[in-house]
């Protein structure tokens, strides 16, 4: 038994609670570089690097003197050419003889050492370039927003004062035009504010009836306009865990989309159904359809489709951000928002959303128009 | 008062009058004392608590900008000092927060009578001529090894069956909040402490102190008792036999007897 403790793949030690180290295996005398009788006798922050004698006094030796035992803990051993060797460790702390000892193995984890510090370096950066992607955002928003609100106050004034007619439609084109970008600067934000967790939703057990009604009578204008025809079904008496606001939010983004890919003459439906734990709320139409490989990105950010000859002006586009935010709310309320469509045929947008059987019947009330 | 009570999972016990304000140090939480306050409990009010982002402290009153600093952690103690209307407190702070304590002592002088220092370095890194013990590339190691087992973080936060047969009446309560916090948020305490540089702070410090400086501790060297010692004025230097960082919890008994006998001498 000796001698497989001494040739096991593994290192061991075993330490006091002054840090002494009692006794060391072969393996791990040979992994370091030195002989068993040197080690024998030594303070563990000997073979510890620097960083790991902190860690080691203000982590390891706490865990084992309180808890007793610690597992899968990282650490590095500093080799008798300096050299750092990155182990993984468990130990164990025990009383032997009247003596409290820490007995641990260690293994060496070269390859998972180097794959750990590529997924460290990657997760640094991905956060460094969320944070500052966020901020770009926010900052740029903001900066945008500030001349855009004179502007559309100034040509609010300007409506009450002009009588030429051809001034007046030019002035009614500048407020329509801030109106557009006010919309995409509210999307960015709002991006900005989900990308970074900052949004909060509050789903409670709600009636979905009127909030697609709601929805509808919104929209009826732009669809009137658009020569597209809408229509709900089966929505009254279903009910879902969500947060009504938003709610309200997606089902507008998708239907204005809906009419924005719809010819005139086409056909907007909701569906609402309860299925199981779930609920959901389709809006189909049979507009110009997507193709299959934009199909798979359509919920990506700042991803636009070509509405060909159903858009009217290209500035009616936006920033491609309105799906993404859609299927963000969605799933930060425990749902999500899929799409099926046929190039030609039409599209069915789907929310899904967790079901519920008590309704809050202040719920709807609650909502802003 | 009941928020900052709250807040920082305030923990008051003892029957006497003069308060004694245990600090832990960075890596647990106040579980780190379990081994000294009851040694004076028949003769002090011992009151307890966890900084904000460590142990069962309110980790929604976490605000990053306050705790990038020791003034923040500084802060918490003299939050608690208000909230209890403490006067005349001994401070024991382990590692770090002797550092914390100089801070809120250097505010607020008239709250405290002494400051018992368990191994304190007013600073880690070495800096021309001054020897903290470390290099700024040593602590980046440190931070790096902490990175690499938050990736096994759950180790920390697992219930894990309690075996420690010295004191087995410390049940499942410990093992659920021992060391478990954000690690995120334990990373940037790390930062703010081990970069820390207080040496400026030391010589505005009007309170007695008492340094314990243990033998070969690998965090604060001998050099930096010294130093400290040095740099406060009615400093007394206490060089333990114990070894290690952390004698409250590897010599709880000598520890003991050290801050007594220096209260009795007070």
């Amino acid at each position: 038994m000796r001698d497989v403790m001494n040739t096991a793949p593994c290192g061991f030690a075993a330490f006091s609670d002054d840090g002494t180290v009692v006794e060391i295996n072969q393996t791990l005398a040979d992994m370091l570089g030195y002989k068993r009788v040197e080690v024998a006798g030594w303070h563990i922050d000997k073979i510890l690097p620097p960083g790991g004698r902190i860690f080691y006094h203000t982590y390891l030796f706490p865990l084992l003197k309180v808890k007793s035992e610690v597992e899968e803990i990282y650490v590095a051993l500093r080799a008798k050419d300096g050299t750092d060797i990155p182990v993984l460790l468990n130990a164990v702390r025990r009383e032997i003889d009247g003596v409290f000892l820490s007995e641990c193995v260690c293994l060496r984890m070269l390859q998972r050492h180097a794959y750990e510090d590529q997924l460290l370096q990657a997760r640094r950066l991905a956060e460094e370039s969320n944070a500052a992607k966020a901020k770009f955002l926010s900052m740029m928003s903001h900066d945008l927003r500030t001349p855009l609100t004179t502007i559309y106050g100034n040509a609010q004034l300007l409506l009450a004062e002009v009588a030429d007619a051809q001034l007046l439609e030019a002035v009614r084109d500048i407020r329509q035009a801030c109106e557009l970008q006010m919309t995409m600067i509210g999307d960015i934000l709002e991006f900005a504010r989900l990308d970074s967790g900052r949004v909060q939703v509050s789903p409670r057990a709600i009636s979905i009836g009127e909030i697609v009604s709601r929805a509808e009578a919104l929209v009826r204008v732009q669809a009137a306009d658009a020569g597209v025809d809408l229509a709900s079904a089966g929505c009254d008496g279903v009910t879902a865990m969500a947060d009504p606001n938003r709610l309200q939010q997606i089902l507008l983004n998708l239907l204005t989309n809906a009419i924005k890919f719809t010819p005139p003459g086409g056909m907007i439906e909701i569906a609402c159904s309860a299925e199981g734990e779930r609920t959901r709320i389709r809006v189909r139409d049979n507009g110009i359809g997507i193709e299959p490989d934009q199909l798979q990105r359509i919920f990506s950010p700042f991803v636009q489709l070509d509405a060909g000859p159903v858009s009217q002006s290209t500035t009616a586009r936006g920033v491609g951000l309105g799906l993404a935010i859609s299927r963000d709310l969605a799933r930060a309320m425990g749902g999500d928002v899929t799409a099926e469509s046929t190039a030609g045929t039409g599209s069915v947008f789907t929310i899904d959303l967790p079901a519920a059987t008590v309704v809050d019947t202040k719920s709807e009330a609650s909502i802003p128009v | 008062m009941t928020d900052v009570l709250s807040r920082n999972n305030v923990k008051i016990s003892g029957s006497g009058s003069q308060p004694m304000l245990f600090a832990h140090g960075f890596g647990c939480d106040q579980t780190m004392w379990r081994f000294v306050t009851p040694a004076f409990e028949p003769n002090y009010k011992v009151i307890l608590f966890d900084y904000v982002g460590s142990g069962k402290a309110d980790l929604s009153a976490y605000d990053p900008e306050r705790y990038a600093s020791l003034d923040g952690y500084a802060q918490d103690v003299l939050d608690i000092c208000h909230a209890l209307d403490l006067h005349d407190v001994i401070f024991v702070g382990h590692s770090v927060s002797s550092m914390v304590g100089v801070l809120a002592a250097n505010k607020e002088p008239e709250r405290f009578s002494r400051l018992v220092m368990v191994g304190p370095s007013p600073r880690y890194i070495n800096d021309d001529g001054y020897i903290g013990g470390f290099e700024r590339a040593d602590i980046e190691g440190l931070l790096d090894l902490m990175d690499k087992n938050y990736i096994g973080w759950a180790n920390f936060l697992a219930p894990v069956i309690m075996k420690n047969e010295e004191r087995p009446e410390l049940t499942r309560e410990l093992n659920d909040s021992f060391c478990s916090t954000d690690p995120k948020i334990t990373r940037r305490f790390a930062e703010t402490t081990f970069f820390a540089d207080n040496r400026a702070d030391l010589a505005a410090v009007s309170v007695p102190s008492l340094i314990m400086q243990c033998s070969e501790d690998a965090i604060a060297p001998v050099e930096v008792g010294n130093y400290l010692h040095g740099a406060l004025a009615r400093s007394t230097l206490h060089r333990m036999k114990a070894t290690g960082h952390c004698p409250h919890i590897s010599h709880p008994d000598e520890t003991i007897e050290a801050i007594q006998t220096y209260l009795a001498a007070a």
